[in-house]
Order: structure tokens, then C-alpha cells, then sequence
């Protein structure tokens, strides 16, 4: 795993722009790259929800004071705090193009 | 036959149980821990055992209900296991069906939510489901009962496919499981399981590593650089490639417009709006409950039982003569001959332990039935989603908002809806932190005393008394949070549940059980110590009885020589810093019966002091002769009761939802040190404008 880089917020990414999950606005679509997190119980239940290298996530709500934030992936939808979201390295996706898996 | 149900939480893994056993599901004790785990018979079936577990997204051995659930799997050798699964959200119930199926058991999975699919733009082939899993599968809908029937049929005739112990990761990897598999089976003759524990010595399971002797070190790194991740990533990894080829080849998705519940979402949790509408909500919800419900009730069940002139209804006196049942017993006895204090016992004493406990009843029912609507319909989960940045700060959750409010209707309640906070550590210091929430029972000592500390603007000192409330509760929880509670809370990562209509059915069996369960637990301590402090204020030490000549009139006892008046003497000295300078067992004795009930507090006083208990000539006058300190003194006495132990009700249902003496001791010595600290300081503060003169009183 390598080590948490750079964790500050980057705002306005744009389809193709390299970030991570807490970046992301409303409905903005990523794919998920690599993560890092040093709890091994966390990093472990991310796993189980399906968060691996690969998976498509939408973010679906935000909580109006900015965290947590709903996400949707693999046809659920999963609520988690800005802090892990930090931890996920995503690439963005284009908004309008069908829901592909990289499988 | 031993059946597990398992499934991931909110997969309506409880529906399904009590639609298997018929309710008759009786609750197991709580262990350390307190997670319920039910036992119950298939309906009709005696042999039948049906066992719900935890529910979990995985067995992986991190957190309480995983552990508990793997435990289950592990060690309890089920027969046969009905894997719930949510059917909309198909693809992550079914990455715990890899791992079920590893097990050395049957499985069954059980395609919940059937009735809702289509409405969700899912279409699903279960046969095709069933060909590629290997497992027997069959659509269920819990909540309509649909499909119930054939699961039973499937289970009781054992027409069940077995176990195939499918192989689904690529050759190299899987060459290595059965390695590693083959391995376990010499190595540990008692072990079942070899598949799923060759799994987990791959990704380096703790437990498991332990175990076993294997050496596979060099392969599975081999294969990490390899897949580029770590064996914990690559299987994880894989599940989901294995479920991902189920989904894509059984299940199609329309695309469906904006559901109701993103729709209701965007009001709910707007930006302006989300405040409003809680705070709406929780009114709503304590007004009907406490406000109408209790209000009308609370008053009338303590005139059945203890008889009165009036009732407050809304605010207002009703005329309501009636003699009550407690009198009229206590009469009956005097007229047969029996003993003043005979009747003073049956009537004050038990009498009056049961309608404390009767009086709770009815606001308890209400307010349980609106938490469980609140939480059946969805809306609980939002509550706690956008508060959760705030409280997170403290290191509560969102969801300890809720008893937080509560609290200010009943302790009791309050700490008992602390159940809905997920993680434990929140869900811990939710429960120690809600009775300092000023509640209901202790307005008549404020309103008392509020006259003399700032008389005219008594609302300023309520007022004052809840931000102080609010204030301790927050440096408590920062406290408890860098002190005892160390380490990082679990990361909220919950579910946002679709809104539902929540089921009456449901409701009312919730309510039920809860019911009785106050009835069971609190309301029998509730008595206990009424009874006791009945006891304690009327005899001596040497038995000799002290309580009333007329048992309906209480200045007609001699409290001052009672067992509790002697051990207030006592314990006076302690609270001579605390009461300014003064050396008043009656205040100490009045404080300390707060302990028990703060209902006990400003009747106590009225007892000791006779009717007008702020006279000047009284045992009480020095709270308001007019002097500087004063006022400060009436406040510390009143600070001491608002944040001591709040009741023995209180109490009890504490011990029950922290499941451990240890916590509930250190909740109480908490308590008493805060409520010892602030009433100190505002003692001083009064003896010091009085001009520190010695001890009064002694």
C-alpha cells in the first residue's frame, strides 16, 4: 500500500482528472483506482462493501453540512464520513456514458 | 436440526424469523457485548431450530456482530444455513454467499424483497441464479409471506441441493486454496471448514494463522505481485468477479426515473430545511407522547392508586375526587384492626411503588411506538446521516441526538432509545451522558427553587439549567473521548434505506416487547426501591417505627429519626462546602432520596420542613433569608439535583443497555463527581458572599 499522499481537497475535477473520493461532487461518477488506510478492520470492511480496484461509485447525496456523504456502487447505495473517502484514489468518469464495469 | 439465519443487516433478516417461528422467539441473554441473538422453533416443526445471528456484510473477525456471526458458523456446526438475501441490492448480499458457501454446510438462499423487485425496474432469473451458484435458491418475500411456504417445504423434506463447494477463483489461486485446504485437513482432524480456512490462512487470517502450520509464504507472495494487491485485496477481488459474472448473466436493471425516496431525500436533507423538519418531527413526536399521552395519564394513574382532589390535564386543574386504591386498602386494614404502619406499608409503600412504575406506562407506549416508526420508515437514518459531522466533533454520533431529546421527557426512555447508535463506543457514551439532560421529574425542584434565586424570572434559571446541561454534556463526552475512550470511533459506513412504509404489525409487536421488557427489568428495581426508601424513612435502627400517625399525612412523621435522617447526618458533613456553610441533614436527606427518584426531592423537603418549606424560621430559611450567598446556595442545592445520579429507573435501565456493573459504576460515579464538583463551587461561592462565617447548623 502506499502511503497517504497528498489528502487536500481538489476541487472541480473534470472527467478524466485523477483525485480522490472525497473530491467528487453530486452525481459525479469515478472509477475507484487503489486505496490506502492504515486500520486494518476499516480497510477490511471497505473491501466487503465492495469498494475494490476497479468499481464504478456515484455520489449520490451529500449531508448538508458536507459529511457524510451517500455513495452508490454495485446497485447499493452506502453512507460513509469524508475522512475514509479521503483514503480512495479514483480517476472521474464522463458523466453520461453507460455504467460500465471494469471487471 | 440447527438452522443459522444469516444475512446483511437490514436484509429483513428479523421479518423472516418471526414469519418461520410465529413470534414465539424468545431473547437470549445479553452478554458483554449487547447483541441480541434469538432462538426460536419453525412453526409447527419441534425440530426445527432456527438461530438469528448478527447481521453482517462478511466473516471477517474485525467487528462485534461479524465475530459473533463467524463464532456462530464456526463452532455451533448449524445443519443447514438460510443465507437471506436482499435482492435489490444483489450484489453485495451475494459476496457473503462466497464466503457462506466455503463452509462445511448447506446452504439455502433465501431471495428476499421479492415483492418489491419490479418496482424497482429488476428483473431476476433465480433458476439460472441457482444453476451458477450451485445452491439451492428460492424467492421470498418476508414481509407478504410470499414464497415462506416452500422454504419451510425445501427445509423439512431436505430437498436441498448440496453444498458443491463451487470452485470460483482463477486456477493459480485456487490451486493454492486447495493447497493449502488439503493442508488443514491432516493438520486438524476436528476441522471443518478446510476451504473456508484455507482461505483465510491465504489472506492471512489472524485466527487462522495461528492454527495452522502451512507454510505458503512464498506462493502467496508470488501471487500478489502477481495480481498486483494483497491476498486480502485479491480475494475480495475475486469474490466480487465471481458475483459480478452471477449478476450480469441473472439480473437486468431498467433505468427507472428518480425514486421517491431521492425525491423525499432532497427536502429532508436540504440544506435549510433538514433542521426545521427534525425539530418539527421530534416535537411532534414528545408532544404526543409526553405532552398529550403523558399529561393525560401520568396525573390519573397516581389518583387511581393514591387518590387526589384534582389532576392537571394540558395545564389545567380538573376537578377529580376520588379516594384511590392505596387509601382505601390502607383505610380497610385500620378498620380490621391492623396497625398504622401496616396501612402506611401497603399504601405508601407498595402501593406506591407500583403506580411510580404504572405512571411511566403510557407515555413509554407512545413514545416507543413513534421511535419505531421513525426507524421502520427510514426517516432515523437520515437524522443520523446529517448530524453526524456535529456530534462526530464529541465523539458521539448522529443518532445520540435522540435520546438526547428524549431525555428531556424521561431518562428512562432516552437511555433505552440509545440502542439505535450502531457503533459501540458512541452507543456507550450516549447512554452514560443522557441523564444529565434535565428531565421532567426534576421541574418541581426547579421551579421551587428558582423563586428564590431569581425571583420574577424563574424561566431564566430553567433556561440557564439546560445550557449548563448541554455544557456538560459535551465536556463530558470531549473528556470520556481523549481519556477513556481512546482510539478512533468506527468509521459510520451505514446504509441509507429506501423509505418505507413502516408496518403496523411490526410496530406493535416492537412496542410490545419493549413494554414489557421496562415492566420486567426497571419496573421491578422501581419497586424494590421505592420500598426500600419507604423502609429507611420510617424506622429506627433499632425498628422502632417513626412514619406517620396518620398515614395520609405525612408532617405527621417523625423522619428527623429514621435510619435515612441518621446516615444524613452523617453524610451532612460531606455537603457542608456544598450547602454554604451549612451543616442541614434535611437538605442532605432530601438530595440523597433525589438519588432514588427525583419525584422523592421537593416532597422530602415538604416532610422535614412542614408545608411551606422556604420559611424563614424552617430548617430550609437559610436558602432565603436574603443574604448575598443565598441565592448561590439555593442553586447549588438545585445544580446537585439536576446532575447527580438521576433515579433509580434511570439507573436500571442504564445497567440493562451498558450490560456491565463496571460502566454503570463508573456512569454513577461520574454523575455524583459533576453533580459533588459544581454544586461545591456554587456552595463556596454563596459562603464566601456570606463572609465565610463557620458552620451553621452544628
Amino acid at each position: 500500500m502506499s502511503e497517504p499522499d497528498e489528502t487536500k481537497h481538489r476541487q472541480n475535477l473534470k472527467p478524466g482528472d485523477y483525485g480522490h473520493l472525497s473530491d467528487l461532487k453530486k452525481g459525479q461518477r469515478a472509477i475507484v483506482l487503489d486505496f490506502h488506510n492504515n486500520n486494518a478492520a476499516l480497510r477490511r470492511h471497505l473491501l466487503d462493501m465492495g469498494i475494490t480496484k476497479g468499481v464504478v461509485i456515484e455520489v449520490k447525496k451529500i449531508a448538508p453540512f458536507g459529511d457524510p456523504v451517500d455513495i452508490s456502487l454495485r446497485g447499493y447505495e452506502l453512507a460513509m464520513r469524508v475522512e475514509e473517502m479521503k483514503g480512495i484514489d479514483i480517476q472521474v468518469l464522463p458523466e453520461n456514458e453507460a455504467k460500465t464495469k471494469h471487471v | 436440526m440447527k438452522i443459522g439465519l444469516i444475512g446483511n443487516q437490514n436484509a429483513g433478516k428479523t421479518t423472516l424469523f418471526n414469519a418461520l417461528t410465529g413470534m414465539n422467539a424468545t431473547i437470549g441473554n445479553w452478554p458483554g457485548v449487547t447483541i441480541e441473538r434469538k432462538e426460536g422453533y419453525i412453526k409447527g416443526n419441534k425440530d426445527l431450530l432456527l438461530v438469528d445471528t448478527p447481521g453482517v456484510y462478511s466473516l471477517s473477525p474485525y467487528t462485534a456482530e461479524e465475530k459473533v456471526t463467524r463464532q456462530f458458523c464456526l463452532e455451533q456446526h448449524p445443519d443447514l444455513i438460510i443465507n437471506i438475501v436482499d435482492a435489490t441490492a444483489l450484489e453485495r448480499s451475494l459476496y457473503l454467499t462466497t464466503q457462506l458457501a466455503e463452509l462445511d454446510c448447506d446452504v439455502i438462499v433465501a431471495l428476499n424483497m421479492a415483492d418489491i423487485l419490479e418496482k424497482n425496474g429488476i428483473t431476476l432469473v433465480e433458476k439460472k441464479l441457482e444453476e451458477m451458484l450451485g445452491l439451492t435458491v428460492i424467492r421470498i418475500s418476508a414481509k407478504t409471506g410470499q414464497g415462506i411456504p416452500s422454504l419451510v417445504d425445501a427445509i423439512q423434506k431436505k430437498t436441498y441441493r448440496k453444498n458443491p463447494h463451487l470452485k470460483i477463483y482463477p486456477d493459480d489461486i485456487q490451486k493454492e486454496i486447495d493447497h493449502i485446504a488439503s493442508d488443514l485437513r491432516k493438520e486438524l482432524e476436528e476441522s471443518p471448514n478446510a476451504i473456508f480456512g484455507a482461505v483465510n490462512v491465504f489472506q492471512s487470517d489472524p485466527y487462522y494463522v495461528a492454527l495452522s502450520n502451512t507454510s505458503t509464504k512464498n506462493e502467496v507472495k508470488a501471487l500478489e505481485e502477481k495480481y498486483g494487491m494483497d491476498a486480502e485485496q485479491i480475494i475480495a477481488d475475486q469474490r466480487y468477479r465471481f458475483v459480478t459474472r452471477l449478476t450480469s448473466a441473472c439480473e437486468s436493471r431498467k433505468v427507472m426515473p428518480e425514486s421517491w425516496t431521492d425525491k423525499i431525500d432532497r427536502v429532508v436533507l436540504n440544506r435549510w430545511l433538514c433542521f426545521p423538519i427534525f425539530l418539527l418531527v421530534m416535537a411532534l413526536m414528545y408532544f404526543i407522547s409526553v405532552g398529550v399521552v403523558g399529561s393525560l395519564t401520568s396525573d390519573f394513574i397516581s389518583a387511581l392508586f393514591n387518590g387526589s382532589d384534582s389532576i392537571e390535564v394540558f395545564f389545567h386543574e380538573v376537578p377529580f375526587a376520588i379516594k384511590g386504591l392505596g387509601p382505601l386498602i390502607g383505610d380497610a386494614i385500620l378498620n380490621a384492626g391492623g396497625s398504622m404502619w401496616t396501612a402506611d406499608m401497603v399504601s405508601n409503600g407498595i402501593i406506591g411503588g407500583i403506580s411510580t412504575v404504572l405512571s411511566f406506562i403510557p407515555q413509554l407506549v407512545m413514545l416507543f411506538l413513534c421511535l419505531s416508526l421513525l426507524e421502520g420508515s427510514g426517516y432515523m437514518s437520515r437524522i443520523a446521516f446529517f448530524l453526524d459531522k456535529l456530534f462526530k466533533r464529541f465523539g458521539l454520533s448522529g443518532k445520540s441526538i435522540i435520546p438526547f431529546i428524549v431525555g428531556t421527557g424521561c431518562s428512562v426512555p432516552g437511555v433505552m432509545t440509545a440502542r439505535t447508535v450502531e457503533d459501540p463506543k458512541e452507543k456507550e457514551m450516549t447512554i452514560m451522558l443522557t441523564p444529565f439532560i434535565p428531565c421532567n421529574a426534576k421541574l418541581p425542584v426547579m421551579s421551587l427553587l428558582a423563586s428564590v434565586i431569581f425571583p420574577n424570572y424563574g424561566w431564566v434559571i430553567s433556561f440557564v439549567c439546560y445550557l449548563m446541561a448541554i455544557a456538560i454534556i459535551l465536556l463530558t463526552s470531549l473528556l470520556l473521548k481523549k481519556v477513556f475512550f481512546k482510539g478512533n470511533n468506527d468509521s459510520f459506513i451505514s446504509e441509507l434505506p429506501s423509505y418505507k412504509m413502516p408496518s403496523a404489525y411490526y410496530a406493535f409487536r416492537d412496542v410490545e416487547d419493549k413494554t414489557l421488557d421496562f415492566l420486567e427489568r426497571a419496573g421491578t428495581t422501581i419497586f424494590l426501591c421505592t420500598f426500600l426508601v419507604w423502609l429507611f424513612t420510617r424506622f429506627t435502627w433499632t425498628w422502632q417505627y417513626v412514619g406517620p400517625s396518620d398515614y395520609t399525612d405525612m408532617s405527621t412523621a417523625d423522619i428527623g429519626s429514621s435510619m435515612l435522617a441518621s446516615v444524613g447526618k452523617v453524610l451532612a458533613y460531606l455537603f457542608i462546602p456544598a450547602w454554604g456553610g451549612h451543616y442541614s441533614w434535611g437538605l442532605t436527606v432530601s438530595a440523597l432520596q433525589g438519588l432514588i427518584a427525583k419525584e422523592q426531592v421537593v416532597s422530602s423537603l415538604a416532610v422535614i420542613a412542614g408545608d411551606n418549606v422556604l420559611a424563614l424560621n424552617g430548617p430550609f430559611g437559610f436558602l432565603a433569608d436574603g443574604s448575598a450567598g443565598a441565592p448561590w446556595i439555593a442553586f447549588s442545592f438545585l445544580a446537585f439535583n439536576l446532575f447527580s445520579i438521576p433515579c433509580v429507573s434511570a439507573v436500571s435501565a442504564m445497567r440493562r443497555e451498558l450490560g456491565s456493573i463496571k460502566k454503570l459504576c463508573f456512569a454513577m460515579g461520574m454523575e455524583l463527581a459533576w453533580a459533588y464538583l459544581i454544586s461545591s463551587v456554587f456552595g463556596i461561592v454563596g459562603w464566601g458572599l456570606n463572609g465565610f462565617a463557620g458552620v451553621m447548623g452544628l
